[in-house]
């Protein structure tokens, strides 16, 4: 369960994941990269807009980005421990 | 000399912008793009020094058309002031790094530099100076520290050899910068951390926008209001009138000059909303009672700018926005609409692509009353009880989802999904939202009020060849029956087309029913926008969407008239009316839904 990916849509707020795989082109890594979400940060999801608004999540101790949905649904992540 | 301004957007880049500069700014677009930059003059040891704010870049391997045009000044500039935020080293070292490549002097300001120990942070200037090989100094823009020390570096031109690295190597490079450099003490949730959390959160989050936007229309109101009274209107009633009407007796009333001028006396006098002269209400109009409004507006978009409180607002309205396929940031054209339509078409363009333009600046002109529409609604129809202005708008809301709707699921494509960086929300330093204010106020006047003025004249020119006259008898008879209003109510509408407010003024000796009166200021809003916002949409949509775009406005405008019309006559009536509608809009809902889950595969 721990180790299982999951899409960062799926993440319940408050949760920790890393960021371990991107389901979109090149593109799409590419603007994710140059906000600071790549392969290996971790990121919390801090909020979750009702009826499938974009999401917020803050990666690490620095920026908080919010993600429309549909591309938050590419980037994949590994659940991580509370703390 | 050249000075370029560069760094990720929300790095206090326009800050130190206003901080160096004095009143010698413009803003303007860069040539052939849509994109807006800042430019101002200075003088410092005696040589002029121009200096550039750069729109805010992640990177210079652009992935949008703000990026693009960063990416061709660095090509003008004599060195690049990198401002970077302390606070975020990691991230925005990526593009310092970056700039490093590049064959260009740089200067590191590490702002935010006070956050940096509440924050837990410790930089090591030392080793970063050491690592980066370019002069780095410490800032606070919104207290103006060390920015002096970073104009002794004014002069520096080296440019330090550093190898060009693919994005994956740089990131390497920048661990270990940040592992020499940077230590980070864990600290808890301080109490404005929370804050900043719970607006982004959707049931905290919407009360507060409610209670922000709530605000803001008080305050702005207040101001406006204040304005007018002790400024635009003494000036106006006493040496400005005073003044017009020596000219008036030298003209001769009756003459062309006097009317093309001076316009119609009432009773003698000159009556600057009803006289329709270009000195007279061609001038009082804008200036007295639009432009207060404006200067208000502006100001307190602009607190609200630099507190960082919009992207906020963009979060939690993105899905409804995605529905009438716009995203979050189509928020802003949409509040300034509000102000000025004008403003709003030509912020419109900044939006993502054309489709988005033309959807937003449609919406815009169809559902959003400007600053001056707006005091006439709540002026004509809250005579009659607030519940009745709360009747337009609400309708008005109606209208901006239902064609919406239709404009999304008729037009080809889907809007792209929202990423934005969420700034952390900070005091408004007050210089700066003044420089603001200023740089919006001369836009507008130069962009606005050419077209107000050019709107009056042709206003008197239609009148004058008995254009209306003519219209009203054609179409009159049909639309009166259609929105149930006497046929006088059709020649108002008919001007509305040009001056909105000025047709509203034109309701009001006509002993309207309150109903009238709620149908009337709905379809003058929906059915064009002002000649202004009119000139403007031609200009930045082209002829072929600007027809597209008006033929919308009409259709709706009929359909909305003649639904207030006759299907709110008994309770029946209202109840089927309210009912269709709620059915309509949910069908609608799941067509566009269904649409977007289709592109998207």
């Amino acid at each position: 369960m721990k180790n299982r990916l999951i899409s960062l849509s799926h993440l319940k707020e408050g949760e920790r994941g890393i960021v371990t795989d991107f389901r979109g082109g090149e593109k799409l890594r590419k603007k994710l990269d140059s906000l600071g979400i790549r392969k290996g940060k971790s990121v919390k999801k801090i909020s979750d807009m009702v009826l499938r608004g974009p999401i917020t999540i803050k990666i690490e101790n620095s920026s908080r980005i919010a993600i429309g949905r549909g591309m938050a649904e590419k980037i994949m992540v590994r659940l991580e421990n509370h703390r | 000399m050249k000075v370029l301004l560069m760094g990720n957007p929300n790095v206090g880049k326009s800050v130190v912008f206003s901080r160096l500069t004095g009143t010698s700014v413009t803003s303007s677009n860069y040539a052939g793009t849509t994109v807006e930059y800042k430019q101002g003059l200075f003088k410092h040891d005696g040589k002029n020094i121009e200096l550039i704010d750069v729109p805010g870049t992640y990177t210079l391997d652009p992935t949008n058309k703000a990026e693009e045009v960063a990416v061709e000044m660095l090509k003008e500039g004599d060195i690049v002031y990198n401002i970077i935020d302390a606070t975020n080293l990691e991230r925005n070292l990526n593009l310092t790094l970056q700039l490093l490549e590049e064959d260009i002097p740089v200067v590191v300001l590490l702002n935010m530099w006070d956050e940096t120990k509440h924050k837990g942070i410790n930089i090591d200037l030392e080793k970063l100076r050491e690592k980066l090989k370019v002069p780095v100094i410490p800032t606070v823009a919104t207290t103006g520290n060390g920015l002096r020390e970073a104009l002794d570096y004014i002069d520096y031109r080296e440019i330090k050899d550093f190898d060009r690295l693919t994005s994956d190597q740089r990131w390497v490079e920048i661990g270990h910068i940040i592992n020499a450099v940077q230590e980070i003490k864990p600290k808890h949730h301080s109490g404005k951390e929370l804050l900043e959390e719970y607006t982004l959160k959707p049931w905290s989050g919407i009360p507060i926008a409610a209670g922000v936007l709530y605000l803001v229309f008080i305050v702005i109101r207040f101001i406006g209001e204040g304005l007018i009274g002790y400024i635009a209107e003494p000036f106006f009633a006493g040496p400005y009138y005073n003044l017009l009407m020596r000219i008036s007796s030298l003209l001769n009333e009756g003459s062309f000059l006097h009317d093309l001028f001076i316009g119609q006396l009432v009773n003698g006098q000159i009556d600057f909303e009803q006289s329709f002269g270009l000195l007279t209400t061609g001038i009082f109009i804008p200036f007295a009672a639009v432009l207060p409004y404006i200067v208000s507006f502006y100001f307190v978009l602009s607190i609200l700018e630099d507190s960082g409180y919009l992207p906020r607002l963009a979060v939690l309205v993105d899905n409804l926005m995605h529905k009438v396929g716009l995203h979050g940031f189509s928020i802003i054209p949409m509040i300034l609409g509000f102000g000025c339509n004008v403003p709003a078409a030509l912020a419109a363009r900044n939006l993502d692509s054309k489709r988005e333009q033309f959807i937003a600046s449609t919406l815009m002109s169809i559902s959003i009353p400007c600053m001056a529409q707006t005091a006439m609604i709540i002026g004509l129809v809250g005579a009659f009880g607030g519940i009745y202005i709360f009747y337009v708008f609400a309708s008005l809301f109606v209208v901006w989802i239902i064609v919406g709707l239709l404009l999304n699921y008729f037009l080809p494509g889907y809007s792209s999904d929202l990423l934005l960086e969420i700034p952390t929300l900070r005091t408004p330093v007050f210089k700066v939202v003044l420089k603001k204010l200023w740089m919006r106020i001369v836009n507008f006047l130069k962009e606005a009020i050419p077209f107000v003025l050019l709107g009056v004249l042709a206003v008197n020119a239609m009148y004058a060849l008995g254009f209306f006259d003519l219209l009203t008898r054609f179409i009159g008879p049909i639309f009166a029956k259609l929105f149930g209003l006497p046929k006088e109510v059709i020649s108002a509408l008919l001007m509305g087309f040009l001056r909105k407010d000025l047709a509203m003024g034109m309701l009001a000796p006509l002993n309207l029913t309150v109903k009238q009166l709620v149908i009337s200021s709905t379809i003058l809003t929906i059915y064009f926008p002002c000649v202004a916002t009119f000139i403007v949409l031609f200009r930045e949509l082209g002829l072929k969407n600007m027809i597209k775009s008006a033929g919308v406005m009409i259709i709706t405008a009929v359909t909305v008239g003649t639904i207030l019309n006759l299907g709110f006559n008994s309770i029946f009536g209202i109840i089927i009316t309210l009912f269709s509608i709620f059915i309509l809009i949910m069908i609608l809902y799941r067509m566009t839904g269904k649409k977007h889950q289709r592109l998207m595969e």
